[in-house]
């Protein structure tokens, strides 16, 4: 790992400045960010004492939205303009979000395209940036609290999470400005956070139910590696269900009809979720309600009661628990432990039920809302380069099978679930048409036999086939997921060697442009200027990848490259620190392709070598260590 | 030296190609080549290592998860030994045609009867070890190059029993 420390060829490896990095638990009720500060992992405050950010937007008809409000009275006055909840409509489209709006008071817009928009006083907002709003505020806590701009930032998603809803939560990130490392999974970054802590071995189940989406991941510690062995879940089950079975009791005990106002109904939900709270310790809650027609109604909720009502919901999450095991193909007394994460597991139904389930006590002394946020600083701060030498690694898989659309609107499996990544699958194809030089792939995620059962990712049109007879032409399409769980695809033609153009149709999800479009957007108001901006990262990017190739060129470039090939590559990165300060951001870029290009032959040897010396028991880059 | 991505599976691990083989090494050689290339490696690094280190651990990955499954693993080195695999000329095998019949029928009534209980454990051990026997059998057959037919019948025998396997726990899932 000390391929990231800065240092100048011939001279020791001086110790690396520390890099600002963070992590972001980016929740449906509450969002956190952590970071680790003198080797210790600590969620970053807001200055008051309060370290959770309540994930609340809400718009104003000027200036800009208010972020992380604590008083719900917002809620129940604004209830069009406050948006709360937002991650359950994440990489969402219009047909989901229907089924889910009857929930939620605001008002929804079809867009043009897939996602949806909120319709609010200061305009229509997609998920995306509401949940980039959250970010911004996040962004801006830890840049307070470690003073300087962050370098990078690793943010959670449940590992439920399917290709869009990932690709939504990294959308947000770049318009809120951050550099996103790595997306990691929740029950991931808990499991880090925890097996560090107590340098735990064996086989692990996290079960992770949050404010909006349950996970259960097995894992296996050993010697600092976290091999996730399957997982499963609910991208639509938490807390929220238990808030609402209380709420739909209220309002019957109450007498008032579902067609209240919107601000009843929030506040309904507000009394649900205090006495969900107050149960976890006592035995009963008393209720005091103002009801539509001004009279009070009074009443209690017995602990039996609340029981009774949310064990529907709790046991809808044993089912995935089932499953997991299966797929992990271990038996339940091979697990030594299950790890409780997040509000909802503070209940103790909750834990009894998981502690039957699993045959054992549930681990709860965790503060199962840090957790996660506080697993994926150290992510982290390894990931931006803080920690050289550590050896910890982390093998995830993907949730959801990923497949194509194939005749008879049936779907072929390509990579099944719970498979590692990263993986990567090629798949070969014909044109059925003489001449044909394009076609579509229809790609989709999960574990139904039928396309329309399953979500749609993305439909991709392999263009510039080159023109033969039907039958004539292959093409081979690769399928890549990478280390954040998001799909990549490539396609060429093989018998010309032709790589094949790609538009991407995503579904539910937002195109470039139209995130170019929202960044420009957003900065409008911010009154910032966009081609400064973009400038000053392509700036940054020039000299963050100068320094990683000075970097390799010093660890090893003595030993993989000929006189000559150094010389191609000098020249190529003498080209870009020539531009690098100017002010011309497409003269950097092309130096910057042309640097990548150089160096292209150089990343693979080093890789080669690296894995050689991993198996023969030596480090890449000895004289450093 | 060799790029990873054109070595076969057992080289890039440095392994013998054979069917019996030592899981922890396997496991072990693993986790050492994924700690050398794994993306989170590479998060801060040139996007051109970025890239290749995708590649390669994706292909690491799965080389490890062919060589991991019996059934896969197999597969594999008929592949590398040339065999066609869509090669149907094999006649079936008295045995395991009858086998097959008898374990359906016992399958059958087990789900009929609506309570597996200990028939269905029995079952599902009387299969595992069946399975057992034949990968024994298609093992020694891989080591002689005369005998690879023989591999690839029993081969395609082992996939039916391995579905066999899953549907007998489906059961078992069902009536938990």
């Amino acid at each position: 790992m000390s391929l990231m420390q800065i240092s100048e060829p011939g001279e020791a490896p001086r110790t690396a400045e520390h890099r600002r990095a963070a992590g972001i638990d980016l929740g449906t009720t509450n969002s956190l960010v952590a970071s680790v500060i003198d080797e210790q992992a600590v969620t970053l405050g807001d200055g008051q004492g309060g370290q959770l950010l309540p994930s609340v937007v809400r718009y104003l008809a000027s200036g800009s939205p208010r972020v992380g409000l604590t008083d719900q009275q917002f809620i129940h006055d604004d209830p069009l303009n406050t948006i709360s909840s937002v991650k359950r409509f994440m990489g969402r489209g219009v047909e989901d979000i229907r089924k889910l709006a009857d929930q939620f008071p605001y008002e929804f817009v079809r867009a043009e395209r897939g996602m949806p928009r909120i319709r609010t006083v200061a305009g229509d907002f997609s998920p995306v940036e509401v949940s980039a709003e959250i970010l911004k505020a996040l962004k801006t806590r830890a840049e307070q609290a470690l003073g300087g701009e962050l370098e990078g930032v690793v943010i959670t998603v449940p590992a439920y999470f399917d290709d869009a809803q990932r690709q939504a939560t990294k959308d947000a990130a770049q318009l809120a400005g951050l550099k996103v490392l790595r997306l990691l999974n929740e029950p991931t970054a808990a499991a880090i956070a925890y097996g560090l802590d107590q340098g735990a071995e064996g086989i692990h189940a996290i079960y992770d139910l949050g404010g909006g989406t349950f996970d259960i991941s097995i894992l296996r510690f050993s010697k600092g590696v976290f091999e996730v062995l399957a997982t499963a879940g609910d991208s639509a089950l938490g807390g929220d269900d238990i808030d609402r079975v209380i709420a739909e009791w209220l309002l019957d005990q109450a007498g008032i009809g579902a067609d209240a106002d919107q601000g009843c109904l929030q506040e309904i939900m507000y009394h649900a979720r205090k006495a969900k709270e107050a149960l976890t310790a006592q035995d009963s809650f008393a209720f005091s309600i103002e009801r539509p027609d001004g009279a009070l109604w009074q009443g209690r909720l017995e602990r039996v009661v609340f029981e009774d009502l949310i064990r529907p919901v709790i046991k809808r999450t044993l089912a995935p628990c089932k499953r997991v095991l299966r797929d992990a193909n271990i038996d339940v007394r091979d697990i030594c432990e299950v790890v409780m994460v997040g509000g909802s597991t503070r209940i103790p139904c909750v834990r009894d039920m998981v502690g039957a389930f699993f045959h054992c006590q549930p681990h709860v002394d965790i503060d199962p809302d840090k957790v996660v946020a506080i697993g994926a600083a150290i992510q982290a701060d390894i990931l931006v380069g803080n920690k050289p030498g550590d050896d910890m690694l982390l093998l995830d898989v993907i949730p959801l099978s990923l497949g194509i659309e194939t005749m008879g609107g049936l779907v072929e499996k390509l990579i099944p679930r719970n498979t590692t990544i990263p993986v990567t699958r090629a798949q070969k194809f014909t044109t059925f048409k003489d001449g044909q030089t394009a076609m579509v792939i229809h790609v989709v995620q999960g574990e139904r036999e039928l396309v329309s059962d399953n979500r749609s990712l993305a439909r991709f049109e392999l263009q510039g086939i080159p023109p033969m007879v039907a039958g004539a032409a292959h093409i081979q399409v690769t399928f890549q997921v990478d280390a954040d769980g998001l799909l990549s695809v490539s396609a060429r033609e093989l018998s010309t060697g032709v790589e094949t153009g790609i538009v991407v149709k995503p579904s539910y999800g937002l195109s470039e442009e139209e995130i170019e479009h929202m960044l420009r957007d957003s900065l409008t108001h911010a009154s910032d200027d966009v081609s400064i901006r973009r400038l000053r990262e392509y700036q940054v990017e020039a000299e963050r990848a100068i320094n990683v190739i000075q970097v390799a060129l010093a660890e090893n470039g003595e030993r993989l490259l000929s006189r000559e090939e150094r010389a191609r590559i000098d020249m190529a990165l003498a080209a870009l620190q020539a531009v690098q300060d100017g002010d011309d951001y497409l003269a950097i870029k092309q130096a910057m392709t042309n640097l990548d290009r150089a160096t292209a032959e150089f990343a693979e040897r080093r890789m080669n070598a690296s894995i050689h010396d991993a198996l023969t028991g030596h480090k890449v880059n000895e004289f450093s260590g | 030296m060799q790029s990873p991505l054109t070595k076969d599976f057992f080289s890039l691990f440095g392994l013998p190609v054979a069917f019996h083989l030592a899981d922890e090494e396997l496991t072990a050689r693993y986790r050492e080549m994924q700690s050398a290339v794994h993306p989170d490696r590479y998060a801060n690094a040139a996007l051109q290592e970025q890239r290749m280190s995708i590649q390669v651990a994706a292909h690491i990955n799965e080389a490890y998860q062919t060589l991991k499954n019996p059934l896969s693993r197999i597969r594999y080195i008929l592949e590398l030994k040339g065999v066609d695999l869509q090669d149907r000329e094999a006649a079936p095998d008295p045995d395991f045609l009858m086998r097959q019949i008898e374990w359906r029928e016992t399958m059958e009534e087990i789900q009929a009867a609506g309570g597996p209980g200990s028939r269905l454990a029995d079952l599902v051990k009387e299969i595992t070890a069946y399975i057992a026997e034949l990968q024994e059998k298609i093992a020694g057959e891989l080591e002689d190059e005369t005998l690879l037919s023989a591999a690839l019948r029993h081969y395609n025998e082992l996939q039916y029993f391995y579905r066999l396997l899953e549907e007998a726990r489906d059961i078992g899932d069902m009536v938990d």
